[in-house]
């Protein structure tokens, strides 16, 4: 009988291998201390006039305004609005973007008629779509999610796209062998041989929906998190400012240590120590 | 089931031009007879196998499966060196893979493939996905796929090549013990000439590209037959007739060559 493991093991995947047996007090200790070390040095700079408290208030004080700004659900208001702006938006792209790789995936002609468009779209700043998405919507929350979406939804289409035309045809061959016909490729090879990236692209998705989000939010909103930013910048309130920004940045960790989550469940047979 | 071709030949196109990867190829497999297939790399066993099973098309000779009574199916079942499994499927849903697309339902099917795992080793690591599993772990579990489905011929594609040779020894008599239950036609591709000798009937010998019969042995060997056979003084002198037929010489060995 021969051994379970893989005949061979190099150095890096040694390493990614210890970090997952490690124990999770100890990953979430190694991942907190240098933050946690730059902001003891940020209070010190702040509090021994290193730096201008004005612009750079200490964390101590951040800490303050954040409670204070969670207490009255200032924050959370902003939070809800940003999270409903992009998850709409990552919805509704994500779907039709999910759809539209997949056919294109198997339509030669289809694709040969709207990558290079799509390719055009993917290289642009969305931003600079957004007056004239704007023009066509109205200054509602509708070209703001429209913007979301329409990030999301190239990123999603290209991911899907590449994860049709990557599978092994050895798979589909093999399949068909056994008797395998349409609908059950689909359900047990095509499908299943796709999902790994088309997840890729979902969660590379989800992280540039809540950017889009903010982005847009700084130029024009009323509520959300860019919009506290904005506000907190014009009138020189740099503790919400700086709380906006740590908030933010939060979210998207929390987003996508989410989505790494129910990755793993979902697609137990994938190798994450070869990230692929 | 009876495999059949005649008159083969099958070209394809590349990245590099036209191949012509099998010329004018007639050979037959009698129903339960274990056939083995050696030549050179590159010299279109691969291909005909594939032809065999259906999956490539021919430009010119006729491919037959003919079924024969005792076939409880149409099945002609590839069995191949690498990706044999399904990444995305427990060794329990490969193993069981192919009962499932032939409509069995799930408590039989997974009893059944339960059972046969048990017997070579995979107590207790049904659910382990392929990813964890070593080569020969791999193989394994194909071919109790492949005899789950109860195939009226299987087509192996150098299954054990790329194993090290305790574990091709150990592959060989598992084999060897499910195919001694009902004797089913088998094709076995190879270029490793013991091994063919070890379980076959008989061996076709290809030539290199495109390739072409040029040589046929049987296998004195009685059944059921012991991989052990390997140490008797027929089995050299078998070997030394097909190492022949392959275009190996015994001036041909480094030695001799580097030396005038």
């Amino acid at each position: 009988m021969d051994g379970y493991g893989s005949p061979q093991r190099g150095f890096g995947r040694r390493q990614v291998g210890k970090l997952k047996r490690m124990a999770a007090w100890k990953r979430y200790a190694l991942g907190a201390w240098l933050p946690v070390l730059l902001m003891a040095a940020w209070q010190w700079m702040a509090t021994h006039d290193v730096v201008d408290p004005l612009f750079f208030p200490p964390p101590s004080a951040l800490l303050a305004a954040g409670g204070k700004m969670l207490a009255s659900g200032e924050l959370a208001g902003h939070v809800r609005a940003t999270l409903t702006r992009a998850l709409g938006g990552f919805l509704a792209g994500g779907v039709t973007g999910l759809a539209f790789g997949l056919v294109m995936g198997a339509s030669s002609r289809l694709r040969a008629s709207t990558e290079p468009m799509l390719s055009a779209l993917f290289a642009t700043p969305k931003l600079s779509l957004f007056p004239m998405l704007l023009l066509l919507l109205g200054v509602g929350d509708a070209a703001k999610i429209a913007l979301i979406a329409l990030s999301t939804f190239i990123l999603v289409a290209f991911h899907a796209l590449d994860a049709v035309l990557n599978i092994n045809t050895a798979y589909v061959e093999m399949a068909a062998n056994y008797g395998a016909g349409h609908a059950a490729l689909l359900r047990y090879v095509y499908l299943p041989a796709c999902l790994p990236q088309v997840f890729t692209g979902l969660r590379l998705a989800l992280s540039r929906a809540v950017v889009s989000a903010i982005s847009v939010e700084l130029i024009s909103a009323q509520d959300g998190l860019g919009s506290l930013i904005w506000l907190s910048w014009q009138t020189l309130a740099t503790d919400r400012l700086y709380v906006a920004v740590t908030a933010t940045a939060t979210l998207g960790m929390l987003l996508h240590m989410l989505v790494r989550r129910l990755e793993s469940r979902l697609l137990p047979w994938k190798d994450r120590n070869a990230r692929s | 089931m009876r495999l059949k071709c005649t008159n083969l030949s099958v070209r394809f196109s590349g990245q590099s031009g036209e191949v012509e990867a099998l010329r004018n190829l007639s050979l037959q497999a009698g129903s339960g007879e274990f056939l083995s297939i050696v030549g050179p790399s590159g010299c279109g066993k691969t291909t005909l196998l594939r032809t065999l099973a259906g999956a490539v098309p021919s430009q010119a000779g006729r491919v037959e499966r003919i079924p024969c009574p005792e076939d409880r199916n149409a099945l002609a079942l590839l069995v191949f060196q690498e990706n044999s499994l399904f990444p995305w499927m427990s060794v329990l849903e490969n193993a069981a893979f192919g009962l499932r697309m032939q409509g069995v339902a799930r408590a039989e099917r997974e009893e059944r493939a339960r059972a046969l795992l048990r017997r070579f080793g995979f107590a207790g690591r049904e659910r382990v996905y392929p990813r964890e599993l070593s080569l020969g772990m791999k193989q394994r579990v194909a071919v109790i796929r492949c005899f789950l489905s109860n195939p009226s011929a299987m087509l192996m594609d150098e299954p054990f090549a790329a194993l090290d040779y305790q574990n091709r020894l150990g592959l060989h008599r598992e084999l060897l013990e499910l195919w001694e239950q009902d004797h089913k036609t088998v094709v076995f591709v190879t270029h490793d000439v013991e091994e063919a000798i070890v379980l076959s009937d008989r061996i076709v010998v290809l030539s290199p590209q495109p390739g072409t019969v040029v040589a046929e042995f049987r296998v004195p060997f009685g059944r059921p037959r012991d991989p052990a056979v390997a140490l008797e003084e027929e089995f050299l002198v078998l070997k030394r007739r097909i190492w022949t037929a392959m275009g190996h010489r015994r001036e041909d060995s480094a030695a001799a060559r580097w030396g005038n």
